[in-house]
């Protein structure tokens, strides 16, 4: 049955490829002769990557980290954005560089022990070498509580396309967040 | 060949069966020297599968690194799909920026200045008249005459049913008209504002959508009403509720037989940082580029394999419209072609223009398979980001996924968007008209231009297969088009076990 369905489904090798000589077999006879297409599903294993002062992480923003920050405390960490101040987006004057308003969110998620996370441990530069001053939209500091989650909110002004967060509690990075910024 | 010949899970080979398949084959072979005579031009056609049901997924301005090298946030795109099918590493866009590539893809018509500008005013071509090749000169302006025929007419021809499937289009009505093939307005006269980017609500453009570009299909009711959004619309005065690509999904009988699927300007991968949201379900998170774009994947991909439609002899493929600088990057347009890095590297003495921007550029502006300028451009490319070299669209890459398509392999003939064209018309037994008579429209039908052969669908029993990683077989690129590739195998193929 399996080569006769198979010279059906596949077609004469002289004949145009076409859905108008195809065959009149449902779906089911196909499925039942010749296997069911295996589906892919999203890989949902995929490891979160581990930071640590011994292991500086670079992902893309969007990503999630989990950080090791020495004496069993640890966060997971994520970072997203820039959101754009679409609706009043800043002006840009004839011979200037374009320059546009964004807001950076990271949330962390503490694990067994409390984490204080500082905003001022955001430090941003883009692809030209230049810092880009974050401020704290909102609390600067925040001590989350083991086992719960709090988001911080950091606004900046990007004047190049391109740009890194890096989070470096103490002076030490640990997470390296790249991304691109639209600016027209 | 990495064939895979399956041995039936049930051994009891029947006379009534093998006499079956006896017949079957007799009458091929009765039907091929029939059809071998003055069909010599179709080579490669000749070897397809019976596909009888193709979704192209179009994504948006990357280069072939950016997507399949893991440099970007987009496992499902890079990794995951390419195990269950095909990775084209040698396709190729064949202009800059957006709407050329929407236009050759599905019409044949070579890229036009005002097209290479992605149409900031939605107007009629002028002067719109015939030229060689099943060409139309086009020196200005970006909606067709009705003259100028679609893939979408030619499936109208055969019988065939299709949709065009946009994501977000109609979210806004005063930026574009939902009954209308999601045009933005009246092309005639001095035309209308063409809406170019996304808004919070409505990350629509019609740029990325094929269908408003051609009288052809916007005069006409009937075709309009197969150019719906991908979610479905609700019922409105005078118009009955548009069903959802899911809904579609459903049945054989409600699946069209070609599904084109635009992705809004953020699953599309288009914008870096999406005006509205993604479909990660934050409603915080706007990154966009090919992370947004994996989400869709991963949203659409499995409903889509999973219909009754797929399963039966589908076929699936995610492609892009133009490469894109730089290679590493979430979303649009921060082309390197600025790259303060390579600043240093001074002024390009033949056209004046930044050595930088050469030097970033080049896998994004290459052309292939012999892609002809046209009648309205000196080179398709636009000579984008500052090249002065080889005019195209450059690489970008594909996935195909069917049951005729062995999982894990790669090819490495190269194909651009005529060939994607010539393809589709092949497939749907499109013999007929177009600029050679046989069914190919405009530069789909060059001569020596290759449609997709033995290299992509080399499984030809359809046989389900499991996923297997990508590299498993490769094939090689050929210098003629009749010449079947050779492929290195890495590990074979394993089927299914139905039952």
């Amino acid at each position: 049955m399996t080569a006769a369905l198979a010279l059906t489904i596949s077609g004469c090798t002289s004949a145009p490829a076409g859905v108008a000589a195809a065959p009149t077999l449902d779906a089911g006879q196909v499925v039942s002769s010749l296997g069911a297409v295996p589906i892919p599903t999203p890989d949902t294993s995929i490891p979160v990557p581990v930071a640590s002062a011994h292991r500086l992480q670079l992902v893309s923003m969007g990503n999630t980290v989990r950080v090791l920050l020495g004496q069993g405390v640890e966060a997971t960490v994520t970072a997203s954005g820039p959101a754009q101040a679409v609706t009043t987006p800043q002006p840009i004057t004839q011979g200037s560089r374009p320059r546009t308003p964004g807001t950076i969110a990271v949330t962390v998620v503490a694990g067994a022990k409390d984490v204080t996370f500082r905003t001022a441990d955001l430090v941003c530069r883009d692809d030209t070498g230049s810092i880009v001053p974050l401020t704290a939209v909102g609390g600067a500091t925040l001590t989350v509580k083991g086992g719960t989650t709090a988001r911080a909110v950091v606004s900046g002004v990007f004047r190049s396309g391109a740009a890194q967060l890096t989070w470096q509690p103490s002076g030490q990075p640990l997470v390296l967040w790249d991304f691109t910024i639209e600016l027209d | 060949m990495n064939l895979v010949v399956p041995s039936s899970p049930h051994r009891r080979p029947r006379f009534r069966i093998a006499l079956g398949a006896a017949v079957a084959l007799l009458l091929c072979l009765a039907t091929a020297g029939a059809a071998s005579g003055g069909q010599t031009a179709r080579a490669g056609v000749a070897s397809g599968p019976k596909i009888g049901h193709v979704w192209t997924i179009i994504l948006e301005n990357k280069s072939y690194e950016s997507t399949f090298t893991g440099l970007n946030a987009n496992d499902y795109l890079w990794k995951t799909l390419p195990s269950y099918g095909a990775l084209l590493r040698q396709y190729y866009g064949t202009g800059h920026y957006s709407l050329d590539n929407y236009i050759s893809l599905v019409s044949g018509q070579s890229p036009a200045p005002d097209l290479q500008a992605d149409c900031g005013t939605y107007k009629n071509v002028a002067p719109g008249l015939p030229a060689p090749d099943g060409q139309t000169f086009a020196s200005s302006g970006c909606v067709y005459p009705k003259q100028t025929h679609t893939l979408f007419d030619q499936l109208d021809s055969v019988g065939a049913s299709w949709k065009v499937y946009a994501q977000d289009m109609g979210n806004d009505p005063t930026r574009e008209q939902v009954y209308q093939c999601g045009r933005p307005g009246d092309p005639s006269g001095a035309g209308v504002p063409d809406p170019g980017s996304a808004t919070p609500t409505d990350q629509y453009v019609p740029k990325h959508n094929p269908a408003p570009w051609f009288h052809s299909l916007t005069d006409s009711a009937k075709d309009c009403a197969n150019v719906v959004p991908l979610d479905g619309y609700p019922a409105t005065p005078g118009h009955k509720a548009i069903p959802s690509m899911a809904t579609d999904l459903q049945s054989i009988a409600t699946t069209p037989a070609f599904s084109w699927i635009s992705p809004n300007n953020c699953s599309d991968a288009h914008d870096a940082t999406c005006k509205g949201d993604n479909l990660s379900g934050d409603p915080n998170n706007h990154q966009g580029g090919l992370y947004a774009a994996d989400l869709f994947l991963q949203k659409w991909v499995p409903q889509i394999m999973a219909s009754p439609a797929f399963q039966k002899d589908g076929e699936i493929q995610v492609i892009f419209d133009e490469a894109f600088p730089p290679y590493k990057m979430y979303g649009n347009s921060v082309a390197d072609a600025a790259y303060a890095g390579d600043a240093a590297l001074g002024t390009d003495s033949a056209t004046g223009n930044p050595v930088q921007a050469e030097a970033n550029t080049a896998q994004s502006v290459v052309a292939c398979c012999n892609e002809l300028p046209g009648p309205n451009t000196t080179q398709p490319g636009f000579q984008a980001f500052n090249q002065d070299t080889t005019p195209g669209g450059g690489i970008t890459g594909a996935v195909f996924i069917s049951r005729f398509i062995t999982p894990g392999s790669i090819s490495d003939q190269p194909y651009n968007h005529y060939s994607w064209l010539r393809s589709m018309e092949d497939t749907f037994g499109i013999t007929s008209g177009g600029a050679d008579g046989m069914g190919h429209l405009g530069y789909a039908a060059m001569d020596g231009l290759r449609p997709f052969g033995k290299d992509i669908y080399n499984n030809r029993t359809g046989r389900a297969l499991q996923p297997s990683a990508s590299g498993s077989s490769v094939y090689p690129a050929t210098s003629l088009v009749g010449d079947d590739p050779q492929p290195r195998i890495a590990r074979a193929a394993v089927p299914v076990v139905s039952r």
